[in-house]
């Protein structure tokens, strides 16, 4: 049973001794292998508690989260889960653990008591698949906000876990940084089969994956593909998030009278619609 | 800014030296450091400084290039001479202001700072050629035994290789607070000491602050990434002695001997 | 007079190390007072170590910064900009230290030596304009979220009642709720007031959005400057530097490579809309 299911999922933070924040209300939800997830909502929705969730960072108050059949909340499988499981978090510099770049990528395979020539081949070959072989040797301080996510990427595929989940990795990098972290991650989905779990509040992120989910308040809103998710853009915006730019636009064209043949998710398919005409 | 500090940088290479597992380098360096120290005269600095060529001559350029930089030594050997030079009384070669400067004083100015120059060449050989991590596993391996006697060994090596990651870090951040702080008209350079203590509190507060996130982040990404602790752990870096190593090893053995020998002789 | 006004400006960091680079290689602009400009370039383009010359952070190397008139190369002038131009970092809300959000934002009046009384004002005043209610003063900055915290420490810098007001990437993070309200406090910040902005951005969306003027900035160097409408105009050159630039735009650009003469020179979905319309309604 090759999948991440959650069911009747509650979670609550405590604020101090009597106040509570209820972060996952009754969450039911299963990723599938090979699929690419976004997961979108407003600050506060409760998308990055899920996140956590879905390692064993974090433990249902009650329902429950299992991977691959097996439960978080069983001790003895937490380990596992996490290897399974790799998460990418948003800010890169609080989640490399070594100096040089190369040293960084061995630390998850280190930490599974892997052979030595095992290790190196894993680095080897995840630093050159995220295109990082030529600063290998590189402190991570030296490096791009761009490169160092990917290098936080690389340093958690190289455990080969089944999913990897991204809580909000491009918040904290410029244009150039998000646009090659995106292609990198599309290409670890669409090429390599690897499970996605794209955890954002930009829509612009949220249009490349297969399937997207809405969470408002702690609850799973709407879960739909990007197609027919963006056609809702009231529920969108009751959620204090916003339709993707291009969808915005092509709405506006279809209000002049302009036919575009389906619901155009990039520049470029507005484009062949528009030209086709 | 961290200006030229190229004290204790590791400049990556593929020389022979480099490929050096780093316990014997740090064995090696023990040994060579011990040896320098024991020669008695001035005929050991010439053999130290050939040993030490051979030792640069499989090193590789780059590291050659980067000894170039080593600034802030300079400064260290020059008060050693002076210091030195002035200590020891004997007949005097000519006079510096209020001081004489001794035939005496002179050799053992040129031959401690001799020493002191090449303990810290072979120090800076050892901590460039070594990736900091590699080191620290090195370190790691060779204080083993002690963990018997309750040494948390592999937690001291993983704080040094936190530590390392995030100093650089550190600096940038102090720096930006620094900055911000006196763009609210912070000001550590005015009034009495009390004021002037006072006057940190807005750098040291979010300074902490921010370690301590970062430090709880950081603690959520090790355990997401399975570390659990020395127990199990494996590391990249090969430990294991290679015929480099034992080469390594006994050319500075060698040299621990000759020094001894003429330490004996010259008693 | 100019607010701000930059001749030729040269800086290097870490000279005569291994580390030594330029981050100014000559750079001229001007800013109007109550003006809002905007400063876009890509990561490492000398946007931050420009703008620390602004309020007397750092020392011109060559060339010469000026501030409402008053040369920055003198030291004695240089010691007290900080009074007149606030410069909010980014993620400013790292700044905060205080135990309330009170005291927090009443450091820079402190230091300013106003009273206590003209202190509260500043404070009230500060906390309105950024939509932070009352409740929040006595209560410690550490404890509230992210955005209030951001929130609070740009409410530091306004209760300073700068002249010019410095912006380094002020949205960074935000969700775009947040973000459209924060960009419209701004303009109504610069209506209200004699205020100067500067906002420092990677983002052309919000810039075109708020700002009376952009100026580009690569590689130490400004390559463009002039209304949103002028710089969108060179729309390609943009993209090349690696700066994204608003999605009407980005459409008008694949427009024209497949040989639809539209303009990219547009300023929001609706005026896309409409040279769209003009263009290949009548083409077909």
């Amino acid at each position: 049973m090759l999948l991440i299911s959650l069911s009747k999922v509650d979670y609550s933070y405590q604020l101090g001794s009597h106040e509570s924040i209820k972060a996952l209300n009754n969450c039911s939800l299963s990723i599938s292998s090979g699929q690419f997830v976004a997961i979108t909502g407003s600050n506060g929705s409760g998308k990055s508690t899920l996140a956590k969730h879905l390692n064993a960072l974090l433990l249902p108050d009650s329902g429950k989260v299992t991977v691959d059949g097996m439960d978080t909340s069983t001790e003895d499988r937490v380990w596992e889960i996490r290897r399974r499981v790799g998460l990418v978090f948003q800010n890169p510099d609080n989640q490399l653990v070594a100096s040089v770049a190369a040293e960084d990528v061995a630390f998850g395979p280190e930490n599974l008591g892997l052979p030595v020539g095992e290790i190196k081949k894993r680095v080897n070959y995840y630093l050159d698949l995220l295109g990082l072989s030529d600063v290998r040797d590189h402190p991570p301080h030296m490096l791009s906000g761009g490169q160092k996510q990917r290098l936080a990427i690389a340093g958690v595929l190289a455990m080969e876990p089944r999913y990897l989940v991204l809580d909000e990795p491009t918040a904290m990098l410029d244009p150039s940084g998000r646009a090659e972290l995106l292609n990198a991650i599309t290409h670890l989905n669409k090429q390599l089969n690897i499970t996605v779990v794209l955890i954002t509040h930009l829509m612009n992120e949220a249009v490349l994956a297969d399937r997207v989910i809405l969470m408002g308040g702690g609850k799973i809103i709407m879960d739909k593909p990007p197609r027919e998710f963006f056609a809702q853009e009231e529920i969108i915006k009751q959620n204090g998030l916003r339709l993707p730019e291009v969808v915005h636009l092509a709405k506006k064209l279809k209000e002049k009278g302009f036919e575009l043949n389906q619901q155009p998710l990039t520049i470029d398919e507005v484009v062949d619609s528009l030209c086709g005409l | 800014m961290l200006g030229n500090i190229t004290l204790g940088q590791f400049v990556p290479g593929d020389s022979l030296v480099h490929r050096l597992s780093p316990i014997s380098k740090i064995i090696a360096m023990i040994i060579s450091a011990a040896s320098i120290m024991m020669f008695p005269d001035v005929t050991g600095l010439l053999i130290t400084a050939g040993y030490i060529l051979l030792v640069a001559v499989f090193t590789g350029r780059t590291v050659l290039f980067a000894l170039r930089g080593l600034k802030p030594l300079w400064i260290l050997l020059a008060f050693t001479f002076l210091f030195q030079s002035i200590a020891i009384p004997g007949e005097t070669l000519f006079n510096l202001g209020f001081f004489d400067i001794s035939k005496e004083g002179l050799q053992k100015a040129v031959f401690i700072t001799g020493k002191l120059l090449f303990v810290v060449l072979l120090a800076s050989i050892v901590t460039l050629t070594t990736s900091p991590i590699a080191l620290n596993h090195g370190l790691e391996r060779l204080l083993n035994p002690f963990k018997k006697v309750g040494l948390p060994v592999h937690e001291l090596a993983m704080m040094i290789t936190i530590a390392l990651r995030f100093i650089p870090i550190l600096i940038t951040e102090a720096d930006i607070i620094i900055k911000a702080q006196k763009s609210r008209g912070s000001d550590m350079t005015r009034g009495n000491p009390v004021d002037r203590v006072k006057a940190l509190v807005p750098f040291i507060v979010p300074l902490l602050v921010g370690s301590l996130r970062r430090a709880d982040e950081l603690a959520v990404a090790m355990e997401s990434r399975c570390y659990q602790g020395g127990v199990g752990r494996t590391t990249m870096h090969q430990m294991n002695m290679k015929v480099i190593d034992i080469a390594a090893v006994t050319v500075s053995l060698f040299y621990l001997t000759l020094a001894i020998t003429l330490r004996l002789a010259g008693w | 007079m100019w607010a701000v006004e930059v001749e030729n400006l040269f800086y290097t960091h870490a000279p005569g190390t291994p580390y030594e680079h330029t981050a100014l290689k000559g750079v001229s602009l001007k800013v109007g007072r109550g003006r809002i400009a905007a400063i876009i370039g890509p990561t490492g383009s000398g946007k931050s170590t420009l703008i620390q010359h602004f309020n007397g952070l750092l020392a011109p190397q060559r060339g010469s910064v000026k501030i409402f008139g008053k040369s920055a190369s003198d030291k004695a002038v240089r010691k007290s900009l900080w009074k007149s131009v606030g410069l909010v970092f980014q993620y400013p809300e790292k700044q905060l230290f205080e135990e309330t959000v009170y005291d927090d934002i009443a450091f820079g009046p402190k230091n300013l030596g106003l009273n206590k009384q003209q202190i509260q004002g500043r404070v009230i005043k500060a906390l309105d304009f950024t939509n932070l209610s009352q409740e929040i003063l006595t209560r410690s900055p550490h404890v509230l979220s992210g955005g209030m915290k951001r929130r609070t420490a740009i409410a530091g810098i306004l209760a300073m009642k700068p002249e010019i007001l410095v912006l380094d990437e002020p949205t960074a993070g935000m969700d775009p709720d947040t973000k459209k309200s924060f960009l419209a406090n701004i303009k109504k910040l610069q209506q209200s007031n004699t205020i100067t902005i500067i906002m420092v951005t990677h983002s052309m969306e919000d810039a075109a959005l708020i700002a009376d003027e952009l100026l580009v900035i690569n590689k130490g160097e400004i390559i463009l400057n002039g209304t949103p409408r002028e710089i969108f105009t060179q729309a390609e050159q943009l993209t090349n530097i690696g700066l994204d630039v608003p999605v009407e735009v980005a459409l008008m650009i694949k427009l024209q490579r497949r040989g639809i003469p539209v303009s990219t020179s547009v300023l929001g979905v609706n005026e896309a809309v409409a040279e769209i319309c003009r263009n290949i309604k009548s083409r077909s």
